[in-house]
């Protein structure tokens, strides 16, 4: 109310317009600090729980924890092992021999493999245990069965992982996939063999045997002792690559079960020949967010690059080799700082915002509906008292 | 220039922005990447780009990973310098690539180098960069982890392509180049022979065999006593699939150091 012109207002109506304004301002504060804060909360990305299954070819991660951990399965038995970066290799043979590179009848097509007339084979006299080494950069060796109807040439050793080691994981395609297994600590493996072995070594050298062939690829055939069917490897300083072929019977348990790994970084990123950084998926992936059920899973379509970073709490529940996919199935979960997608020119932030993880929270929800009916009913109750004192 | 290089220089500016921009956001969630310092990560230094790269995808059916000369210098650690010498047997362009034939999940990388003096025909050429910046770094990386390819006329790999074998050193090359070492891989499991001609004498092979797909395998030929040309490097077989496999590597062989 305002009072006539060269009077001063009574007392009651000074009182008074401040009193609106402060109405005015108890209703709107609360809207002007609180919208901005609820627009702010539906950008705002936060460190989010996240789980991942999804097809790879490839996959990179380094070993959280601090204790060393196996990976595969305790007795995966191979039909092919391929060992890259070894450093010498032992083993006792009963018999031994050697077949004459230029003796090999190539292959001709698929489904067949190279093979020695038996006229190629030439006996050695190996010293007990022969040792291999494997000192050339570039020496491989490959063991498979002599037998090519044979599906299985040997049983791998326990594999140990280091924690903060870097693991690689790739599928090597061919009519059996293989899977590339790349370790970067030094290993000591004791491969248990069968009774029969064929080696083909590249670079490698034969100790002090003397050799009747020249050249950087022979192949040796190799009887071993029942009471000493083992091959040992030594890997060089920096680990090794094993590409291992898995028997029949151990492609479908290639990786232990239950797997729990814990991980310090995962990798699903390569580059293409552009330069330009894509997605290693084989196939459709799923992104959960298993601390809230109800908000739906994302699909992450295969040509999308997928990066995930500042890993926490990260642990690899799940690994299988897909022989018919090609592909490893990959399931892990973890606490992300960074979840981005990319499809094509299109960059998404996959965590979840501030405004999700309150309205999915269910505890928040609760606390949110107890703060609103105490704001009502105090208002409420406020109202009542002043009615009263009025009255 | 090279092949990626080009590509991208055919893109519009502001694609090449955006790309760019939308790489730094996945690399940001490239953790593994991340590990390394930014410092190491692939960029243009002084005479020659040079870093580490995520791994590549495996886009060529066999692709050439290093073409060098047998002869190696030990080295217990990395060299303050590393060099690399090459005889250009002619005119033309030249594109030099340094890098892991076995990549790891990040892999090293240098090419686009400027030499100190346009390169010379018919002469032995050199380029050498310090260690200090990038390879000191990668402690589970050494010297023999190197591959080189100098690629001649043309930056991509191809069915058929030209390089100049090269020598990596770090205070003398070898004597004489006695010998060559190709290392190549190919993207599936192949059955692949390989053989060197000069015109259409076949004067090495290396048997049959079966490599399995982006397991790098090398071929050494010694070419002690061969005479000084031009030489062929062929690689012929098929991958599981029966799909036909085939390459072809010219080469020229320069018996002396002089």
């Amino acid at each position: 109310m305002i009072g006539a012109p060269g009077k001063r207002p009574p007392r009651g109506d000074k009182k008074a317009a401040p009193r609106r304004w402060l109405t005015l301002l108890g209703l709107i504060l609360p809207t002007a600090v609180l919208l901005p804060l609820v627009l702010l909360s539906t950008f705002w990305h936060v460190r989010t729980h996240v789980l991942l299954e999804l097809a790879t070819t490839r996959l990179a991660f380094t070993l959280g924890g601090t204790e060393r951990r196996e990976l595969l399965d305790r007795s995966v038995a191979f039909s092919s092992l391929v060992v890259e970066k070894c450093r010498s290799v032992e083993f006792t043979a009963e018999k031994l021999e050697v077949a004459d590179p230029r003796q090999l009848v190539p292959a001709t097509g698929p489904g067949e493999a190279p093979h020695f007339p038996a006229a190629a084979w030439r006996e050695l006299s190996p010293t007990a245990p022969l040792k291999l080494t494997c000192l050339d950069p570039a020496a491989k060796l490959t063991l498979t069965n002599p037998d090519p109807a044979a599906d299985q040439v040997g049983i791998l050793d326990r594999i140990h992982f280091e924690p903060g080691s870097q693991v690689i994981l790739e599928i090597v395609p061919d009519l059996k996939p293989a899977l590339s297994l790349e370790i970067e600590t030094p290993q000591e493996l004791n491969l248990h063999l069968g009774p029969t072995a064929e080696l083909a070594t590249d670079f490698v050298r034969p100790g002090d045997l003397k050799m009747p062939f020249k050249g950087d690829l022979l192949t040796y055939r190799a009887w071993l002792p029942e009471a000493a069917r083992t091959l040992s490897v030594t890997s060089g300083e920096h680990g090794l690559v094993l590409i291992i072929t898995p028997a029949r019977a151990s492609a479908a348990q290639l990786f232990r079960e239950p797997l729990d790994l814990p991980l310090a970084a995962v990798e699903l990123l390569e580059e293409d020949l552009e330069g330009t950084v894509n997605s290693a998926l084989h196939d459709k992936a799923t992104l959960r967010y298993p601390d809230f059920p109800a908000i739906p899973a994302v699909t992450i379509e295969k040509g999308q690059a997928l990066g995930l970073s500042g890993l926490s709490q990260a642990r690899l529940s799940g690994l299988a080799l897909d022989p018919k996919k090609g592909a490893l199935t990959v399931r892990f979960d973890g606490i992300a700082a960074h979840a981005a997608t990319k499809a094509g020119a299109f960059a998404a932030d996959q965590r979840l915002t501030l405004f999700q993880t309150l309205r999915y929270n269910g505890r928040w929800g609760l606390l949110t509906a107890a703060f609103l009916w105490l704001i009502s009913t105090t208002k409420a109750i406020f109202e009542l008292v002043k009615k009263i004192r009025e009255g | 220039m090279s092949a990626r290089a080009m590509q991208r220089g055919r893109l519009p500016r502001s694609r090449r922005r955006g790309r760019a921009l939308l790489a730094l956001l996945v690399l940001g969630a490239l953790p593994l990447l991340a590990q390394y310092d930014p410092k190491l990560q692939y960029q243009k230094r002084d005479n020659r780009f040079e870093g580490i790269k995520p791994k590549p995808v495996s886009g060529y059916d066999v692709e050439l990973l290093s073409a060098l000369v047998a002869e190696r210098e030990p080295s217990a650690s990395w060299p303050h310098t590393l060099r690399v010498r090459f005889y250009l047997p002619a005119a033309e362009p030249v594109f030099l690539t340094v890098r892991q034939p076995r990549p790891k999940t990040v892999y090293y990388w240098l090419d686009k180098v400027v030499p100190p003096t346009p390169w010379r025909a018919m002469a032995w050429n050199e380029f050498s960069w310090f260690t200090e910046p990038v390879l000191k770094q990668l402690t589970a990386t050494g010297v023999d982890d190197l591959g080189v390819v100098v690629r001649l006329r043309q930056s991509d790999p191809s069915k058929r392509e030209t390089v100049a074998p090269a020598a990596l050193f770090h205070t003398e090359p070898p004597a004489v180049p006695g010998g060559y070492r190709f290392t190549f891989k190919t993207n599936g499991t192949a059955f692949v022979t390989s053989r060197i001609y000069r015109g259409d004498k076949e004067v090495f092979r290396r048997p049959q065999n079966q490599e399995k797909g982006g397991s790098p395998f090398t071929l050494s030929w010694n070419a002690q006593g061969q005479p000084e040309g031009e030489y062929r490097l062929e690689l012929s077989g098929y991958f599981a699939d029966n799909t036909p496999l085939a390459k072809e590597v010219l080469f020229y062989h320069r018996p002396s150091w002089k």
